[in-house]
């Protein structure tokens, strides 16, 4: 057998040329942009170490130094949120509780970004559109909101989100959870539960009203306390739908599965983030379980969160073939084009394109 | 002479650069890396004084970010494996002509050092001479000479261990 006969083709596939270049000039826009706010961000940290020792000299004075709104909506970028709801420029209303040290960074047409130092604060946002998002830093977390409402509070250097409406994704050093109304990261942790005239005051022009949410909407009519995490709570009613659940990894649901516990495998992969979990899940509908629907499901789910990832060729692969089995030459067609304009030069397009003729 | 714009050498070069990547990195991340390649290029174009060919120019730019990325790669799998967590194995969605061939050769060839893997595909497939590779690593022409000595040796005690295996 010759190298040459079985080594891949080199050449480049139809379109790459464009999306090279389309990457190449968003690559370009990147690195201006990111001169930018490192620019930016400089002011904005002296803005806020300017501010920070204005207000400590304000403060002992015993008054607020940002009143309600106002500094806010003059765009003050790193500037120290007095307790309170402040209602920003770009329409997000913030909720600082007594004693919290919560910091503006920036609040224009990149973003909102909000500092916590210390205490807890609570936000209402708007959806928002893409490139535009709502970030909240906390130490080494970074919130980043999809259009929700929510708590972020840092108590001896422990950072706690708490989802009430909607989801927010939360990062930390590269690893990424989903956070969603009820649910509180990391898991396990005591909620920071949000009074009801805390709530109203969050909610009251933010445009959208309180869509109900099992199971936070019981939480916080029962619940009279403003507990945060540097305070002591009294709530009661701290139930959440992961506290109880021991730590798992993808090595622990891997090893579950090797012991031949599918369905716990399974349960495991489920709950933990990242494209391999997610198209493990896939695999074990598909292969083991044999459940075509479910594997068609997360294989879908697969590739809309990961049209580029590392399994989306034999995800794009496997549907072709569920739907085969399942008889829907419509699907087979649409998929099959699909996975040749995606990979033109591949050596399997051959078979997903000899099978699409209905 | 004025130096080329960033659009004359994309369009002149982009399939050649490609190709190099594609064949040095494989084709999953080629896309991927050919931008990061186009990236360095519109970074320091205007520094080009046309003391060598454009193309080894290019061809330098290319075998550094691959390098790169053969080192990061080296470093993820080198984490995964400690952490229990190798790649999920991509399941083979359909029957593929001597596929089995084909994988064996692919592991073969993913296990020689990256030096020696670049200079048999390039030699070997792109039909590159050792004199042209040599000047465009800016080696001597006997460094390839041995790399290509060694790799075809150890891809071939690889082969054979597979075989002996089955």
């Amino acid at each position: 057998m010759k190298l040459a006969e079985v080594v891949e083709e080199a050449a480049p596939p139809a379109g790459a040329r464009e999306r090279v270049l389309q990457g190449v000039h968003a690559g370009v826009a990147r690195r201006a942009r990111r001169g930018r706010v490192l620019a930016l961000s400089a002011a904005a940290l002296a803005g806020a170490l300017v501010a920070t020792l204005a207000a400590r000299g304000l403060m002992t004075r015993g008054r607020a130094v940002v009143a309600l709104g106002q500094d806010a909506r003059a765009g003050q970028a790193g500037a120290p949120l007095s307790a309170g709801v402040i209602e920003l420029p770009s329409h997000a209303r913030v909720l600082v509780r007594e004693g919290s040290q919560v910091s503006l960074l920036s609040d224009d047409a990149a973003g909102t970004l909000v500092r916590v130092t210390a205490g807890s604060m609570a936000a209402h946002v708007d959806r928002r559109a893409a490139g535009r998002p709502f970030v909240v830093l906390a130490e080494d977390v970074r919130v980043e909101v999809i259009g929700t409402t929510f708590a972020v509070g840092v108590s001896d250097g422990k950072v706690t989100v708490s989802g009430h409406q909607g989801i927010v994704g939360v990062t930390r050093r590269g690893e990424h959870a989903l956070v969603r109304g009820g649910q509180t990261w990391p898991p396990g942790r005591q909620a920071l539960r949000l009074a009801d005239d805390e709530l109203a005051t969050l909610l009251v022009e933010g445009g959208t009203p309180p869509s109900p949410a099992p199971s936070t909407s019981t939480s916080t009519s029962t619940s009279t306390s403003t507990s945060t995490s540097t305070s002591t709570s009294t709530s009661t009613s701290t139930s959440t739908s992961t506290s109880t659940r021991p730590r798992v990894s993808y090595a622990s649901a891997r090893r579950r599965e090797q012991a031949g516990d599918v369905t716990g495998a399974l349960a495991d992969y489920q709950r933990l983030p990242g494209e391999d979990a997610l198209y493990a899940v896939a695999r074990l509908h598909l292969t083991v379980l044999r459940e075509p629907a479910r594997a068609r499901a997360a294989l879908e789910t697969y590739l809309v969160r990961h049209p580029d990832g590392r399994y989306a060729r034999e995800a794009l692969l496997h549907l072709i073939g569920l739907a085969r089995q399942r008889g829907d030459a419509a699907a087979v067609g649409s998929l099959s084009a699909r996975f040749r304009a995606r990979y033109p030069d591949d050596p399997a397009t051959r078979a997903p394109a000899a099978g699409t003729a209905p | 002479m004025a130096p080329p714009t960033f659009a004359e050498v994309y369009a002149e070069h982009f399939d050649y650069v490609y190709r190099v990547v594609a064949r040095l990195a494989g084709r999953a991340s080629a896309e991927d890396l050919t931008q990061e390649v186009f990236l360095v290029v519109h970074r320091r174009l205007a520094g080009f004084e046309g003391r060598a060919k454009l193309t080894t120019w290019l061809f330098q730019i290319a075998w550094n970010v691959v390098g790169s990325h053969q080192r990061r790669e080296r470093v993820r799998r080198g984490l995964l494996a400690v952490f229990g967590r190798a790649p999920e194995p991509a399941l083979p969605p359909c029957p593929l002509e001597r596929a089995e061939e084909a994988a064996r050769l692919a592991r073969a060839l993913a296990a020689l050092p990256w030096p020696q893997r670049a200079a048999l595909l390039l030699c070997e497939v792109e039909g590159w001479s050792a004199a042209l590779l040599a000047e465009r690593l800016d080696v001597p022409v006997n460094t390839i000479y041995t790399r290509l000595h060694h790799a075809r040796r150890r891809l071939a005690e690889l082969l054979g261990q597979g075989e002996e295996a089955t």
